[in-house]
């Protein structure tokens, strides 16, 4: 097996999930938006959505903050700079593997 | 003017696009510099073809008509290609340009007339030229704003209130 076919193996799973990816992908761009943003742009659902953000939120690659806009609750994201530098490393990887 | 455009933007945002689209952040620009300097170096560069223009007697009439298509294109580039019925705008900011463009010497000097004046050792013709291509510009891209203004709380609206 040759070095580019291993390097498959190698990629984050975190990211590499379609969901999670365009996820990750949007945030890259921003500097923070909310979950109503992430739910539009992706068309997933709330309950998918959710569960994505979970995961990123776990392997630390996201801030969830929990807010008030006026009174309507409101949950901004945001990328934390360890999910940027996975985001950075998964494309490098990507990039030398196509 | 230009407190006008900034807090009201943001008002319209906070009250009919972040409800319905969802409030989002764009990152600022690592550096200011290089738009900067480049603006710069476009500017001098346009203001010495003027000036050159000028001295030399060149028809800057087409010059504004030209600068007109320029701007359609560009326009047609950023925003027709994502919405659609902005192409009809895009085709109308082209031909009015091109409509300038084509106006006989004596109707850009009858416009004139004694109703606009014109700067000292610019042309009457071209300056008449751009103001009728800045007021075809103006007027189309009003419109054009008011109708998406319009159009956007129609096409969409705020998800029902409960927990994320």
């Amino acid at each position: 097996m040759n070095d580019g076919i291993r390097a498959i193996g190698e990629l984050d799973r975190v990211i590499h999930e379609p969901g999670r990816l365009m996820i990750v992908a949007l945030l890259s761009s921003v500097e923070k938006a909310d979950f109503l943003f992430l739910l539009n742009q992706t068309e997933m659902n709330k309950g998918t959505l959710s569960s994505h953000l979970s995961r990123l939120e776990e392997a630390g690659y996201i801030e969830v903050v929990k807010t008030y806009r006026g009174k309507v609750p409101q949950t901004l994201l945001s990328l934390t700079s360890t999910g940027r530098q996975a985001f950075d490393g998964y494309r490098k990887k990507m990039r030398q593997l196509i | 003017m230009c407190a006008v455009i900034h807090y009201g933007t943001r008002a319209i945002k906070q009250r009919i696009t972040f409800p319905r689209t969802g409030y989002v952040e764009y990152r600022k620009r690592d550096t200011v510099w290089l738009p900067m300097i480049l603006g710069a170096c476009v500017s001098a560069m346009v203001a010495a073809a003027v000036s050159i223009g000028m001295r030399s007697h060149w028809n800057l009439t087409s010059v504004a008509s030209l600068t007109g298509v320029l701007f359609a294109v560009s326009y047609a580039w950023r925003i027709a290609r994502s919405v659609q019925w902005k192409w009809i705008v895009a085709v109308l900011l082209a031909a009015s340009s091109l409509v300038v463009g084509l106006l006989p010497a004596s109707a850009l000097d009858a416009l004139i007339g004694d109703s606009l004046v014109t700067p000292s050792h610019m042309p009457t013709q071209a300056f008449a030229a751009v103001w009728l291509c800045m007021t075809a510009y103006g007027v189309l891209t009003l419109i054009s704003g008011s109708i998406s203004f319009w159009l956007y709380p129609r096409r969409t609206q705020p998800p029902a209130p409960e927990g994320e």
